[in-house]
């Protein structure tokens, strides 16, 4: 297999940024794990009571009340001297604040674990379909911004447990990172689904972030700061949003495509559902200068509904032109199903067996249980999911040997190359779930569309052709042209030549070639090559058989023509002048009575003349019509034979009901009948019968002779050394008739042939 | 004065017939020619007594020129001079009405002799043609089929009131062919040699009554 590659993708941004969200989920798993402390600093006393010095806004500490400048009054719970300032390592102090309280705060207590690991679960997602909308989008512009939004979105929600611990360099990444994700949401409906603006737009638009996030990171340094940064930062986290919705509403309303309508709505539903209540719970009331309605992180979980809500637009809808359902990610869904179906299991009897089981033998039983579990199932049931997934999913999941061994079965089957084409190619295209497949056949003037199946456009003959050229006599996957999807061309080969092609269009679901399909092709490929080959040559003795079928009826046609001149010049010249002789024999014979004998042999010659005539042609058939000329063939026969030879012809059968056209072949029939049956049958009776029934002409000749075996089918005739009634049947058939022959040894034989009448011209 | 009209398309036989003729003072061979149409327009113009036909004629054959005849110009007795004597040339050209059927090899006074007989309102059939038909087989070939059909005596008793085929194709509402085929099957059937002699035989057998 040859694989003509795309230009490769740009990953390496991707990494970067993967790598920094892998940094802030680290940062995440620390504040959710680590040992808390509170970020604040005490410095060493110089002259008096030890003080608070620097501590981070915003932070744990801050929210109590505590500020810079408040009197200490115990660290872990010991007075601060100088010796337990050096000591403290953060975790608990008592101070008395501006108003006089005394306010104690522990690390340990603080934060909210509980309802930010949610949010950390959560990141992963909305990185994953952010990078997969940017490597696979159709519009660059729209890819970007949606990886920036889902980028950022990631990293907000990856650091919040972080910043939740006081982490400073989570909060300073989540200070960046928040207004960064309101800016992309309200930049993401400005280019989707319809671009409104250009770059400059973009980035003029994303100054107020900027601005507010340098702000809020100033502010944890510069505490004085810290009022105004965290309004504005507030600010612009409200703005951001309420300007996406309202674009969004705004497109909602210009978009007529139907399909981009419910991925719009869709889209939509989901973004109002996942940032409302963020906004209206928690930014609006602190903004207004109240407390929150819930806290931030319970505010912002909805926000899952983003990315559930635009995977499912992008599945459902196509929207972006993105296709998400990759096999690997899929696969990869399933492995961790998977996972938390066996640790549920696993889970429970730990908790049944740690009841009553000491624990080497409880740790051994649950090893052997995990062993067993696994070893009986697993195979079994993810074979079973994976198949059911791809065959929903992907549809072009199939069984290797069952689905060769069905199309060689139906291949065998297939009469006549045009059915065998058209049921491999359909059977291939629903198999592999492809847009379309065409099956090209190499014939002497180059190749020709043999059949198709799906979605083929004839335009892409010239490209397929090219295609077939350059992949030469191997399998490959090629573009079909500029711009054109990518096909695998398969050479359809027997042992010498190659026949015709096999073109399968890209799968539907757009997904690569695997190696099982081409295995299979392959396998296919010398199958159906093959078989066009064998059709190819069948066509080809039809086509002879067909010419020496034409060349036989010109024979015989000639041969009839020449007869009918020959009979027509013996009977104008040479018959005429020896009538002439003979009479002037006759008139001589009184003179000299010698002349008699002369005379006598005069008549001989005429009387020859007019049997050769009758021989060659029967002058009756064209000058009185086929009853007269069947009438005399059963006088001449049944006399020379002695065998009663009975006409019945139809008294009313006139001339429109006989066409001449007609009278040849039946007469030539009825000679033939007659000559087979007087020479091997020893009938006692013969019967001619010409009749109209209905629309048929028929002439039947039937005697009470021996018989004989008759071939079924008639083609069988030649082989059984019947070679008149052969010809016989093929100028039938020629007229546009049918002979029937049947014969029952022992008590004769009857020969039917039927023509049609009415329509036929005379 | 029999005024004959001779059709041939072979010169030297033709006048060889004609000399043939001239041996009779009571015939006289008013015109000669060589194809059928010119012998219509010749018969319509000279309206000869008897007209002697070839049947094998270029173009228009002699039969088809027989049948125009006896159409057209009833009163003008047809005898065919011919090359064939086979019966289903006899049977048929007589079921088309003509008075006379000889040979070419006839010698001159048989000829002679059938002009005049066909003159005086004879049928006439070659002698050696009578000899053949008198030894043919009668199991072999159309008549062999067996008895005279109801249609064949209706076709019969209009034969013996004198009919021509196109009278009797109106009388019976079918086509003058079909005419044909009935007279000349009950020629064949009955063993009759001539058109005349089919009805005297049918008479003859009980075939049909004498009242008709």
């Amino acid at each position: 297999m040859r694989h003509v590659r795309r230009a490769p993708s740009p990953i390496t941004f991707v990494r970067a940024v993967t790598l920094l969200y892998g940094a802030a989920a680290l940062l995440g798993v620390a504040g959710l794990l680590g040992t808390a402390h509170l970020s604040l600093h005490v410095p060493p006393p110089r002259a008096g009571a030890a003080r608070v010095g620097w501590l981070l806004p915003g932070g744990n500490a801050w929210s109590l009340g505590i500020r810079a400048g408040d009197r200490v009054l115990a660290l872990d719970g010991r007075p601060p001297t100088a010796a337990a300032i050096r000591a403290w390592d953060g975790r608990q102090l008592t101070v008395r604040t501006h108003a006089g309280r005394a306010v104690s705060a522990d690390a340990a207590a603080l934060g909210n674990k509980s309802s930010t690991w949610p949010l950390l679960l959560l990141s992963p997602w909305f990185l994953l379909l952010g990078t997969l909308v940017y490597l696979r989008a159709g519009e660059r512009g729209v890819g970007r911004v949606s990886y920036a939004l889902f980028a950022s979105a990631a990293l907000a929600l990856a650091l919040a447990p972080g910043a939740d611990a006081d982490n400073l360099v989570a909060t300073v990444g989540e200070q960046a990172a928040v207004p960064s994700f309101a800016a992309f949401l309200a930049l993401f409906f400005l280019l989707f689904p319809v671009v409104r603006c250009g770059t400059r737009t973009l980035v003029l638009l994303l100054i107020p972030a900027l601005v507010a996030g340098a702000l809020a990171i100033a502010a944890l340094f510069v505490p004085t700061l810290w009022p105004i940064g965290n309004d504005v930062w507030l600010l612009v986290l409200l703005a951001y949003p309420c300007l996406g919705i309202g674009l969004v509403v705004r497109s909602y309303a210009t978009v007529r495509d139907p399909g981009l309508r419910r991925g719009l709505t869709i889209v939509t539903a989901g973004s109002v559902a996942a940032i409302a209540p963020f906004l209206a719970l928690y930014v609006a009331p602190t903004l207004a200068g109240r407390s929150p309605l819930v806290a931030a992180e319970i505010g912002i979980l909805p926000l899952g509904l983003l990315p559930a809500s635009i995977a499912y637009a992008i599945l459902r809808h196509h929207l972006l032109g993105v296709s998400l359902l990759q096999r690997w990610l899929v696969h990869g869904v399933l492995w961790a199903v998977l996972i938390a179906a066996y640790t549920a299991p696993i889970a429970l009897l730990r908790r049944l067996t740690g009841t009553f089981l000491p624990e080497p033998a409880r740790s051994l039983v649950l090893a052997a249980a995990l062993v067993a579990l696994i070893a009986g199932s697993f195979r079994w049931l993810h074979d079973r999911l994976w198949q059911r997934l791809d065959r929903r999913i992907f549809k072009d999941r199939y069984d290797y040997s069952a689905s060769l061994q069905g199309l060689s079965r139906d291949l065998s089957q297939a009469g006549d190359l045009a059915s065998l084409g058209t049921a491999a190619a359909e059977t291939l295209r629903e198999l592999m779930n492809l847009d379309f497949v065409a099956l090209l056949d190499q014939e002497r003037g180059g190749p020709s569309v043999h059949s198709v199946a799906g979605d083929y456009q004839p335009a892409l003959l010239p490209a397929l052709t090219e295609a077939a050229a350059a992949v030469g006599g191997e399998a490959g996957i090629v573009p079909a042209g500029h711009g054109s999807p990518e096909v695998l061309v398969v050479p359809l080969r027997t042992q010498d030549a190659v026949v015709g092609h096999l073109y399968l269009g890209p799968k539907l679901s757009g997904e690569p070639f695997g190696a099982a399909d081409t295995a299979l092709l392959a396998t296919l490929g010398g199958h159906l090559g093959a078989m066009v080959r064998n059709a190819q040559l069948v066509d080809e003795l039809r086509d002879k058989v067909a010419a020496l079928d034409a060349l036989n009826e010109r024979l015989l046609r000639v041969q009839e023509e020449e007869r009918a001149y020959l009979v027509a010049d013996i009977h104008d010249e040479p018959l005429q002048t020896a009538i002439h002789l003979h009479r002037q024999l006759v008139a001589g014979e009184r003179a000299d009575p010698a002349a008699r004998a002369n005379a006598a042999l005069g008549r001989a010659v005429v009387d020859q003349l007019r049997a050769l005539c009758v021989t060659i042609r029967p002058p009756a058939l064209d000058d009185l019509g086929l009853p007269a000329a069947l009438d005399r063939l059963a006088r001449d026969l049944g006399g020379r034979m002695g065998v009663p030879i009975v006409v019945d012809v139809e008294p009313e059968l006139d001339d429109a009901a006989l066409p001449r056209a007609y009278d040849l072949v039946l007469y030539r029939a009825a000679q033939e009948a007659l000559n087979n049956c007087l020479r091997h049958a020893h009938p006692t009776q013969i019967r001619v019968a010409l009749r109209r029934e209905g629309t048929l002409l028929r002439l039947s000749v039937s005697d009470d002779g021996a018989g004989f075996v008759v071939p079924q089918p008639l083609d069988g005739l030649v082989a059984a050394g019947h070679l008149g009634l052969a010809g016989l049947r093929t100028r039938v058939q020629r007229a546009g008739g049918r002979l029937q022959v049947t014969s029952t040894p022992g008590s004769g034989t009857e020969l039917r042939i039927e023509l049609p009448i009415g329509e036929v011209p005379r | 004065m029999i005024r004959v009209l001779l059709v041939d398309d072979h010169t030297l036989l033709r006048q060889g017939t004609r000399a043939l003729l001239r041996e009779s003072a009571a015939i006289e061979v008013v015109a000669e020619c060589a194809d059928g149409a010119e012998a219509l327009a010749l018969a319509g113009r000279l309206r000869p007594d008897v007209v002697l036909l070839d049947i094998r004629l270029p173009g228009m054959s002699g039969i088809d020129v027989a049948r125009a005849l006896r159409q057209d110009l009833p009163e003008i007795k047809v005898v065919i001079l011919t090359a064939w004597g086979y019966q289903e040339y006899v049977r048929t050209l007589f079921a088309i009405g003509v008075h006379g059927y000889l040979l070419k090899t006839s010698s001159g006074p048989e000829l002679i002799a059938a002009v005049e007989a066909v003159q005086r309102g004879e049928q006439v059939l070659d002698a050696e043609i009578a000899d053949v038909l008198a030894t043919i087989t009668r199991t072999s070939g159309i008549g062999a089929a067996g008895p005279i059909s109801e249609r064949e005596r209706e076709v019969l008793v209009l034969v013996g009131q004198g009919a021509g085929n196109k009278d009797i194709a109106r009388q019976l509402s079918i086509s003058s062919r079909t005419v044909e085929t009935y007279v000349g099957n009950a020629i064949a059937k009955l063993g009759a040699r001539t058109r005349a002699e089919a009805f005297s035989m049918a008479l003859q057998r009980g075939i049909i009554l004498p009242e008709g």
